[in-house]
């Protein structure tokens, strides 16, 4: 940040307020005369435009922050960010990605930086491609190894390479349908694209069944864990997405399917689809979300969350501790063993980029949490106060 | 690392904590969110203050760095929600634009604050007028005075201001004057 920045705020200020002296009237005019932008800028304070700074302004109740900040901080370290009140809701959101500042920050910063401690003696490396594909004729193909093209009987070629697999439109018009399985274990991902140009990524512990070219009538898939979905479209056949015996019905669409849980949950992004269990079933418009376990639960969607993971990162909000270790085991392929008794109600919220150690996200989930987790191997055992 | 925690003075928080939170929203477009991003400025400023100069520019710089930085490390994740509302600008973390960013927090801070100073009696009525949008016989029944004292207070709220600002200004400050 440039220091001239504040002088030059203070001199618009005072321009506002009709106070400038006359040097600093010359170095305003100055300033003003350097950059349309800078006139721009000014005759933004006019009018209207700033009615909505005036007013949240206005909303910031600093008393309250001032509670909320200094019981935050004066308990011990790093505690937890779950609101004072004790309201579920407040929680705030971690962005814990390197808040790293800017060179010119102060003299002395430069050589000061805190340096990092290296709590973690041991430490775990993220997720990455990898998969195995079960060909129909019961052929397990580890796909990290694997990198040339196969061919399925049906004549059907299928090319493998970094992380992706594609399917050929299909040589034969045999009716019957082969299926081959995509298998990606813990620490893993990776995305497929189907004979009918439909393309699905997988995340870490996932199956995805799937006719190697789909027969005449729809196309239907079997999925357990996580996936998200980009169909193509095509009205004479509707993508059926089959899981745990329930059954998500599309036309052509985005959408992600979470069935790591009893409770199934998918969520739409674009297009429409039909989402139905042995009891019923509903229609989903795009940034909806739809809970399926024993009922339906059609809720507003949190869109970022859900793909958060085919984006690359970890997005938790108001998770609890047992999801968001849930969700680094699978990732990390690790164990997760608590000590003594943990908060199962408490929710903690942070995002960061998946392709860091384990370390840094424990690093975030301790700053959040006010856990302290210790990595033996790949068990990482949590402990709470 | 504790003993810090009871030397951040109640008064630098509340000096810098409004700007700061209208700095983050000027990125963020949402207030509940750019109120966390100041709080954990705050914390890490608290965390490392003792390498920090005694000095009101860097302890801004730190602050506004710190909140940018938050900012745009939240950008990258919300761009998949931004992309549909059309908020998400990359060239908002550009420094002309943060700089301008900056000098907008600031001004309006200060603007905020001389209009906090007014006596409260015109506040409220400027609060109703301007900000709630409530006609002179509105805020007169709500505050149980008669419509010639909403309007002898606008009156007088338009006078102070005029001795405050610069008539350019007005523009802004008029529009909660006027009847």
């Amino acid at each position: 940040m440039d220091p001239k920045t504040y002088q030059i705020a203070k001199l618009v200020s005072k321009y506002l307020q009709n106070n400038l002296s006359e040097d600093e009237n010359e170095v305003f005019q100055q300033w003003l005369a350097e950059s349309p932008e800078h006139q721009e800028m000014l005759a933004s304070f006019q009018g209207r435009e700033s009615d909505a700074d005036i007013a949240f302004l206005n909303s910031i109740d600093t008393d309250a922050a001032w509670e909320r900040f200094s019981t935050r901080s004066t308990r011990r370290r790093w505690k937890r960010l779950l609101g004072f009140t004790g309201v579920a809701a407040a929680i705030a959101l971690i962005t814990f990605l390197g808040i790293k500042f800017s060179g010119q920050l102060t003299r002395t910063t430069a050589d000061q930086q805190p340096v990092p401690d290296k709590q973690y003696a041991n430490d775990v490396a993220p997720g990455r491609s990898k998969a195995l594909l079960r060909l129909s004729d019961g052929r397990l193909v580890d796909l990290e190894v694997y990198q040339h093209e196969l061919q399925e009987q049906d004549g059907t070629q299928i090319v493998t390479s970094g992380g992706e697999l594609m399917y050929g439109q299909g040589a034969s018009h045999d009716d019957r349908l082969i299926y081959n399985t995509l298998v990606v274990p813990k620490a893993g991902t990776f995305s497929i694209t189907l004979s009918d140009g439909t393309k699905v990524w997988l995340n870490a512990m996932s199956e995805l069944r799937f006719p190697v070219h789909f027969g005449p009538d729809d196309r239907e898939v079997f999925l357990q864990g996580e996936a998200y979905f980009e169909v193509a479209h095509d009205v004479e056949k509707p993508f059926l997405v089959n899981v745990n015996g329930n059954k998500v019905e599309v036309l052509g669409t985005h959408f992600n399917i979470n069935a790591y849980d009893k409770v199934m949950s998918t969520t739409l992004l674009q297009g429409a689809v039909r989402v139905s269990n042995p009891t019923g079933e509903r229609l989903l418009a795009p940034g909806q979300e739809a809970k399926v376990g024993e009922h339906i639960t059609v809720l507003p969607a949190n869109i970022e969350k859900a793909i958060a993971w085919k984006q690359g990162d970890f997005y938790f909000k108001s998770d609890n501790i047992d999801e968001i270790m849930a969700q680094l085991s699978r990732w990390y392929d690790v164990e997760v063993k608590y000590q003594g008794t943990y908060p199962t109600n408490k929710g903690y919220s942070g995002a960061i980029r998946r392709n860091v150690n384990i370390s840094e996200v424990l690093e975030m989930l301790s700053y959040v949490s006010g856990a302290a987790f210790t990595i033996a191997g790949n068990t990482v055992t949590i402990a709470f106060e | 690392m504790e003993d810090h925690y009871s030397l951040l003075p109640e008064a630098l928080f509340k000096k810098y904590y409004p700007r700061l939170c209208h700095f983050a929203w000027q990125f963020v477009h949402d207030k509940v969110l750019a109120e966390d991003i100041v709080q954990d400025a705050f914390m890490a400023y608290l965390k490392n203050c003792d390498a920090l100069v005694e000095d009101d520019v860097a302890i801004k710089n730190f602050l506004y760095s710190a909140v940018r930085n938050a900012c745009f490390n939240l950008s990258r994740h919300e761009k998949v929600v931004q992309r549909f509302l059309g908020y998400y600008r990359p060239e908002d973390f550009e420094e002309s634009h943060v700089m301008a960013k900056i000098i907008r927090s600031e001004v309006m801070d200060e603007i905020h604050r001389i209009m906090q100073a007014m006596p409260e009696s015109c506040r409220q009525v400027f609060r109703m007028g301007y900000l709630e949008g409530l006609s002179n016989l509105k805020i007169a029944e709500k505050l149980n005075i008669s419509i010639n004292t909403v309007k002898t207070q606008k009156q007088r709220g338009m006078k102070l201001i005029k001795s405050k600002f610069n008539p350019e200004l007005l523009g802004l400050l008029l529009l909660f004057f006027d009847s």
